[in-house]
This record gives structure tokens, sequence and C-alpha cells, in this order.
């Protein structure tokens, strides 16, 4: 049973994602500046977060930012995009292991602007942020990512 | 050459001290330059260096930190801080290389930037395998790579810094050098400026000693310019005239000029006493004691008595001046004066020139004042007798009638002649003449009263003049006064003579209203008194005033009659024996516009007492000549042309001469040229006449005895006279027709002898037939006169030439109608 504080929070929470949903901000991949992939497709991204895609076409290993669960963006990767609990991505992810193929490096980061700094130290990091937080000062470094040839904001942007 | 020297050595302590200047501004820019580079190299390098080492050192052990955190969120702020170190490290080689330092510090930089790099990126992976969760291999990776790319990083920063330590001792060494050079560069510049200050300063000191003893020149200047003014002023008062008293008081201001309260009093010399003459710049007691002092000369010398000189002394004493005395004396050494100097005590007036200035000033006055009034009084008075002479008597002679008009009185002028003095002169000598003149003139000044005057116009005339005189009978009572007193014998030289005088008289206002005229007048009178027997006095007359107005007008108008073309010749003829045309006599006649026609015998006495006949005898003879050479030009048989010749004519020792100069010029023969001459003439002057004569007939020109029988008529100078004829008078002739008998004896007598004497007889005047048959008779040669023929013109005298030549008759009269009575000329 969720405590009244508790149920505050969700509850803000719940109203500023649906606010920022309302605003059209959605949702940016960012990447090293160093990294040559400029857009990446609708299913190269899922492949990429899903995990059965792990090397950059540079062949260098990818890793990948996530933000922790109940984030919005984690949020949005798991209940939107992936369409998957957090749990069965995690135990996904180690089945992939098991099955024998390199497994994805996935380090979570507990906010927009710890991962913008991570993705900024390691080159060949990836991780999907709120557009919001893509104007902090830790982000605006970084390369934001077309997704099928459309930046964030544009008309028929997938990822909001 | 000494002059240049101190210009020398000024000009290069300028250029030293520039050149010292110049110099250690240059090293003094270099100094400040090279001490600004170490400062920012040395100070800026150093603290940028100490930053660098702790930004590496930073960087470092935030990544270490790094290290030892497996949560990325937690290793994220030590990746963080090594990013910001290594920014910091970044950002401070950049400060390193803005410094612009040399190049082996560049390159240092380089180094270390270069090891840097080679450390981040190994860092960078390190970090990467942090953050992805590969410790192990990331430790490996740091342990293998970073740790070695950190150490060579050190490595060059150790070496950046030994580079920064070197340059700076470099920079330090180069900047002490610089400072000692700036600093014997200020030095020289110190010296060479001081040394230029000290030049100017000399020099201002030498040029403000220039200009005080150029002040010191232009004071003295300027008194001299003063005192040499004050000397051409004084100068041309005296080259004027000015007055002598005024001339010496601007003589005895000039001792004022030298010295403040110095004067100066001058005194001349006259007679046996010294006067005060003028003074200046003295107390005015002091000058009004000396102005009413006369000293006595002693022995005519200018030495004072003892008393005079004890009296100047105290005066000069009780003024508190001193005084100097000096003697002013002319070229011949004799005292014309005295210069008394007085100055203030202590000051030696007499040591400057301006005493002598004074002296020779003060002198030259006195003396050209001496001589201005003696040359005044020798321009007015007779230097033999002392008496005025004639511009003083005439100057006399008008005041009186001035006063006698104011006081409605009379004025005599007394005219006074000694009798045969030259008598005197010539028997005694002139010494006594002289002698007796000065006694004469000494009882004339006895006779009068003292404001009356005698004064001496001639040799031997002295005039008198008598003034305020009642009536004119009062001057013929001062006349006989003074005649008497002369008439008393009187001893000169031990000579005991008696002289008369003859006196003239001409009263004012009825004789005359000028000392002109009454002076004519006078001497009119005495010559009347001389014709009336000398020893007399003869009052002036109005009929004797007309004569001589008369003959005046006859003066002054003769001496423009040759100018005025008056004068003209006329030719009588001369006729022979047989009729024949023997000669012409030359006539002089004369046509004055306001007198009219004047006679020969009234014009020619005044012209030989007034010397014109000279230039009237020289006109009419060059005239014949000329006219009788044009005739022989002409074709003429001219014969002898007679002209009359006055006896002052022979008396100029040139006649002779200028007769001969005269022939020659006019080209006309001296042989046709006869001179007529009375006995008269040559009587008072024979044995000079005598020669004139002789020379003139060597030459050929014959001489003729005019108006023979009327003068003395002496057979024995006719024997020895040296003519060629003789002119019996007309008056002789005239007598012919009265049958008296005695002037045909007469007559004869003169011929008979003339013929014996182997002279030619010619009869002139000679007016009617009966005359002629008489002359013919007596055998007379030649015959002249208004029967025959009258005076002829030039051309008529020509056409009976040419008739003559023709042998035609020639006509008894010419009918030129009379001019004039034929006389004398």
């Amino acid at each position: 049973m969720q405590t009244p504080s508790q149920f505050r929070k969700l509850a803000l929470a719940g109203f500023f994602a649906a606010a920022r949903l309302a605003a059209g901000q959605g949702f940016s991949v960012v990447a090293h500046p160093s990294n040559p992939v400029s857009n990446l497709s609708v299913s190269a991204l899922r492949a990429m977060f899903s995990g059965t895609v792990t090397h950059w076409p540079n062949h260098s290993k990818i890793v990948l930012a996530q933000r922790s669960a109940g984030s919005p963006a984690n949020r949005f990767l798991m209940d939107r995009f992936l369409n998957i609990s957090w749990q069965d991505y995690k135990r996904s992810l180690e089945g992939l292991e098991f099955m024998g193929q390199e497994p994805a490096i996935i380090r979570v980061l507990n906010s927009d602007t710890a991962a913008c700094k991570f993705v900024f130290n390691v080159p060949s990091a990836v991780a999907l942020i709120e557009s919001s937080s893509a104007g902090a000062a830790d982000c605006r470094e970084l390369r934001v990512l077309k997704i099928d040839g459309l930046s964030p904001g544009q008309g028929g942007y997938r990822l909001r | 050459m000494k002059r240049w020297l101190p210009l020398l050595l000024y000009l290069a302590l300028a250029v030293d001290g520039l050149v010292g200047t110049a110099t250690g501004f240059v090293e003094l820019q270099r100094a400040v330059t090279r001490s600004r580079d170490l400062y920012r190299l040395d100070t800026v390098g150093s603290q940028i260096e100490s930053d660098l080492e702790f930004q590496t050192q930073e960087s470092r052990r935030a990544f270490l930190y790094a290290l030892g955190v497996t949560d990325p969120n937690q290793q994220l702020p030590f990746v963080d801080a090594a990013r910001e170190a290594d920014r910091e490290v970044r950002d401070t080689i950049g400060r390193f290389r803005a410094l612009q330092a040399p190049a082996d510090i560049d390159r240092s930089i380089e180094d270390f930037e270069m090891s840097w790099q080679k450390y981040g990126q190994a860092r960078d992976a390190v970090i990467a395998g942090i953050l992805i969760g590969d410790a192990r291999h990331a430790l490996a990776l740091d342990q293998r790579e970073g740790n070695q790319a950190f150490a060579a990083a050190l490595q060059d920063l150790a070496a950046l810094k030994h580079a920064l330590q070197a340059h700076a001792r470099t920079q330090s060494a180069q900047v002490d050098r610089t400072l000692q050079i700036c600093i014997a560069g200020l030095a020289l510049f110190v010296l060479a400026t001081s040394g230029i200050v000290l030049a100017l300063l000399r020099v201002n000191r030498a040029r403000a000693a220039a200009l005080r003893r150029l002040a010191a020149t232009n004071h003295s200047l300027e008194r001299a310019q003063e005192m040499d003014r004050r000397r051409v002023a004084i100068l041309e008062m005296v080259g004027t005239h000015a007055p002598l008293a005024d001339t010496l008081r601007a003589i005895a201001e000039l001792p004022s000029q030298c010295h403040a309260g110095a004067g100066a009093s001058i005194w001349s010399a006259a007679g046996d006493k010294i006067l005060y003459q003028a003074s200046s710049g003295l107390p005015e007691h002091v000058t009004n004691v000396l102005r009413s002092q006369a000293f006595e000369r002693i022995d005519g010398s200018l030495s004072l008595s003892d008393d005079a000189r004890k009296e100047i002394a105290g005066l000069a004493y009780r003024a508190s001046l001193a005084d100097v005395i000096l003697p002013l004396r002319n070229v011949a050494g004799d005292a014309i004066g005295l210069l008394l100097i007085f100055a203030p005590q202590g000051v030696e007036v007499n040591s400057q020139c301006v005493a002598a200035q004074m002296t020779q000033l003060a002198t030259l006055a006195i003396e050209n004042t001496m001589l201005y009034e003696r040359l005044a009084f020798q321009a007015q008075h007779d230097v033999l007798t002392g008496l005025p002479n004639r511009l003083l008597f005439h100057d006399r002679v008008q005041q009186a009638i001035l006063r006698a008009q104011r006081n409605r009185r009379k004025v005599a002028v007394l005219w006074f002649d000694l009798d045969r003095f030259k008598q005197i002169n010539d028997t005694l000598g002139h010494r006594i003449g002289d002698e007796l003149l000065s006694e004469c003139a000494q009882r004339l000044k006895g006779s009068l009263r003292e404001s009356d005057t005698a004064a001496r116009i001639g040799g031997d005339e002295f005039v008198v003049l008598v003034g305020d005189l009642e009536a004119a009978d009062d001057a013929r009572i001062i006349a006989s006064k003074i005649s008497k007193n002369l008439r008393m014998a009187m001893s000169v030289s031990g000579h005991e003579l008696k002289v008369t005088a003859s006196a003239g008289v001409s009263i004012y206002p009825e004789h005359g209203s000028d000392p002109a005229s009454l002076m004519r007048c006078a001497d009119l009178a005495m010559y009347q008194a001389k014709r009336l027997g000398r020893d007399t006095f003869q009052v002036f007359d109005k009929e004797l005033g007309e004569s001589l107005g008369r003959r005046l007008e006859i003066e002054t108008e003769l001496k423009k009659a040759i100018d005025n073309g008056e004068l003209s010749v006329k030719y009588q003829p001369l006729m022979g024996r047989r009729n024949e045309l023997d000669g012409f006599e030359a006539l002089l006649r004369w046509n004055n516009r306001k007198l009219g026609s004047v006679s020969p015998a009234e014009f020619i006495p005044i012209a030989e007492e007034s010397g014109l006949i000279l230039s009237i005898g020289e006109w009419v003879t060059r005239t014949v000549c000329e006219t009788g050479a044009a005739w022989l030009r002409a074709g003429l048989d001219v014969p002898r042309l007679a002209i009359n010749a006055s006896g002052v004519q022979f008396a100029d020792p040139q006649f002779a001469n200028k007769t001969y100069a005269i022939l020659t010029e006019t080209g006309f023969p001296p042989s046709k040229l006869e001179l007529e001459v009375t006995e008269t003439a040559l009587v008072g002057n024979l044995e000079p006449a005598l020669q004139q004569i002789a020379r003139l007939r060597e030459s050929g020109v014959t001489f003729a005895i005019d108006d023979f029988g009327t003068g003395y008529s002496s057979l024995n100078r006719l024997r020895t006279l040296p003519v060629d004829s003789v002119k019996v008078d007309r008056s002789f002739i005239k007598d012919l027709e009265r049958m008296t008998g005695d002037s045909t004896t007469l007559v004869r007598g003169i011929i008979g002898l003339a013929h014996n004497l182997r002279l030619t007889v010619v009869g002139e005047g000679v007016e009617t037939e009966r005359q002629l048959e008489i002359l013919r008779s007596l055998g007379c040669d030649t015959i002249q006169g208004f029967y025959l023929h009258r005076p002829l013109s030039e051309d008529a005298a020509e056409s009976l030439m040419r008739q003559h030549i023709h042998g035609e008759p020639v006509p008894a009269a010419a009918a030129e109608a009379p001019l004039v009575e034929p006389s004398l000329a």
C-alpha cells in the first residue's frame, strides 16, 4: 500500500509526464560527438536497446546508458518502445548471454545529466534521454542522433 | 683661436650629452622591455607552471579516485574532476603560449602538450573501461599506458620548468647588464648634462658680465656722446659768433656732465682787468660773489693776487667745493682768460679730460671773439689812423640823418683833402706821409665833439660828420676851425711840416637825404674849393649839383653803351693838296635812348675819368680796323685811318699790345693806322707813353699830335716826339679869316716848323673856302673840315673811296647832314 506521500510523488510524476507528452517534447538519442553514426532507424535503435545489436558500424562495443527504472526515459523505453517490463528486459538480456551471444553493456544512470556525462566520457556509449534535457550543459556537447532522418521536434518523429 | 676653444668645448659637451642621453634612453628602454619579459616569463610563467603542475596532479588524482569506484554514477564526479583538471591544464598551456616565450620554452611547452595529449588518450581509454565496468581491463590499461604517459608528461613538465628557470637566469643576467649599461648611460647623461649646464652657466655668467661691461660702455659712450654733442653745439656757437657770455656759459656747463655738483666759472682778460663772463653749476651765492668780482692783472699776466686766490679758495671752502684755476692762453701763449672749476671734495676734476676740453673750448671762444671784434673793427676803421672808414662813416651818417629827422636838426658832412700831399709823399717818403696823416687824424678828432665822427676814406681824404646842428652856418664854423687846426705847423719825425686842406661842406636836408648824396655833394664842393685855389672850403650849391647829376647820368649810361650798340663811328675825309683822299679820321658818336646824341666833348672826359675810355677806345680801334680790313678785302684803296687816343689809354701798360693784337686779328695793316694824341695827354705820363708809341711805330703805326698849339706847344718836345704829323688846332684855322695876321703867322710858323722836322701838317676844322685857300697857300699838306667833307657813314666813306679810285671829282661838301660838332673823338 502506497503512502500518501508516495502517492503524491507518483501523481506529480504522472502529471509532469503527461504534461511533457502533451507538450510533445519526446525523447532524444545522444551519442559521443566522435561517433560516426548520426542517424538510426527505429528498428536499429530497438535492436540496440534490446541487445540484439552490440557493435557500432566501426566495430566498437555499444554501451547502453540507460536511465534508472521509473524515470520517464526508462518508462518510455520499456513501456512504449520495447513494450517490455524492466524485469523482463533484464531477463531477456541474460537469456541472450546464455545463448552464447556477447552480452550488451548496460549502465544505469540516475539522471539525464549523468547519462550525458557518461556518454561524453565513454565514446561508444548511447543514451535515451528526455528531449528537454538535451539543452542542459552536460548534454550540449553530445550528438543528438536523427531517427528515421528526423530530429526531435520535427513532424513524424517517432520517439514521443 | 682662443675664442673658438670654449665654443668647441661646449659643442663637444653638447654632442657628448646628446649621445649619452640617447644611449641611456635606448638602454633604459631595452632594460624595461627585458624586465617586462622577465617578469612575464619568470613571475607569470612560474605561476602558470605551478598551476600546470597542480592541475596535472589533480587530473591524475581524480582519475585514480575514479578507478576506486565501481558505480558509474559515483565515478562520474571524479571523472568530471579529472576532465576539469585536464581543461585547466590545456588552458594553462594556452596561457603559456600567450606569453610568447622564447623558442626553447615554446618547444618545452609543445613537448609537454604532446605528452599530455598522449596521457589524455590513455586516460580516456581507461575511463571508458571504468565507466563500462571493465575495471580490470581499465586498471591494466592504466598501469600499462596511463602511468607511462603521465610519467612522460611529468618529465616534460620538469623540462619546461628547467627551461623557464634557465630563461629566467639568462634574462636576469641580461637585465643586470642592461641596468648596468643604463646606469652607465644615465651617469654619462647626467655627466654630459651637468657639463652642458655648467658650460651654459659659465656662458651665462660671461654674457652677464659682457652685458654689464656693455652697459658700462654704453653709459660711458652716452656720456661721451653727450659731451661731444655739447662740444659740437659750443663750436657752432663759436662759429656763428654767438654772444661770448652764452658760449662760455655753455662751456661752464660741461663739468656737471661728468660730476654731479661740479661747476665752473670763466673769466676773460680785458686790459688790466680779468672780468667775469659766465658760470654754471655753482650755488647761487657763489655765482653772485664771482659776478661782482673783477681781479687785477699783475704785469699783464693771469697771475692772481694772493688776496684774490684766498678769496676764491675761501668761497670754494664755504661751499664745500674744491677749486681748480686754469689759465687760458692763445696759440701765441698770451693770457686771454681764466677757467675756475669747482667740484665736490674728493673729485679730481682736473684729472679728467673735461678740464682740457673746457680750456680748449673757452680759449677758442674768447680768441675767436677777440679776433671777430678785431676784424669787425678793422672792417670799419682805417688801419693807419684808427679812424672809422667809409663803411662805418656811411652808417654813422645814416644814424645822424635819422636822429636829425626826429629832432628837426641839421647834419653836416665835411670833406677834407690835404693840399699837395702827394708832394710830401714823393719828397719825404711814405713813412713821413703816413705819420703826417696820423697827426692830421688826431687834429681832426681833437677839433670835434665826442658825438661827431671823423673818418679817413682815401689817401689824403678825410670826412667829418657833424650832427645835431641848428643852422648850416654852424658847419662853416666847424670847417673853419678844423682848417685852422690843420694849418698849424706839426713836427713829424724831425720835419717841421705845414699842411693845408681844401674842404667841401654839404648839409642835410638841403643837399641830400642819404649818406651817399651828402658825401657826393661834399666831395664836389671840395673840388670846387680846390679850383678856387686850395686852403679854403666851399659849401655845396645847387648848380654844382645839377652838373654832377648830368655827369653821373652820362657815366651810368656810358657803361652800357657798348653792350647796347649805342656807339658808332663816322669817317671824316682828310684831303690832300690836290684834293686827293689822304685818309679818314674816325669820329666816335654816341646816341643814347635817354640822353639822345651826346657830344664827345662831354662824354669823353667822363669816360676818361671813370676809366671807361679803355674799353671804348678798344672798341673804336677794333671797329675801325675791321672796317678798314673789309674795305681792303673789297679791293678799295684804303688810305690811312686816324683814331684819337686818350692819355688814359697810354697810361695802360698793355695799350700797345692790345692795339697790335687788334691789328693782327683784323688783318688791317699797321701802316694804314694813325693814332692821334694831344700834347696834354702825353705830358703827365710821358716816358711810358713814349715807349708804347715807339713799339707801335716799329710795327708801322703812325702818330699825329692833335690840337697842336693849344697845349704846351713845346718846340723841344715837338722835336723829340716820335710823331709823323701835326694837326693844327681848329681855333687857329677859325681866326685865319679875320685877317688879323697873327693867326696866319702862327699857322705859317707851325707849318714851317713841322715841315722842317719832316712832319706833315693837317689843318682841321676848315669850314670856308677862304680858310682852305689860306691853308693851301701856307703849304698845309692835308685839309679836314666841313667845307670839304662832313663825317661820313661807313657806306658813304666807301663810296667816296670808289669815286676817288675812278678819278671822279670829289664833291666839295658831302651831302651828309651834320651830326654833331666835330670834336676830339
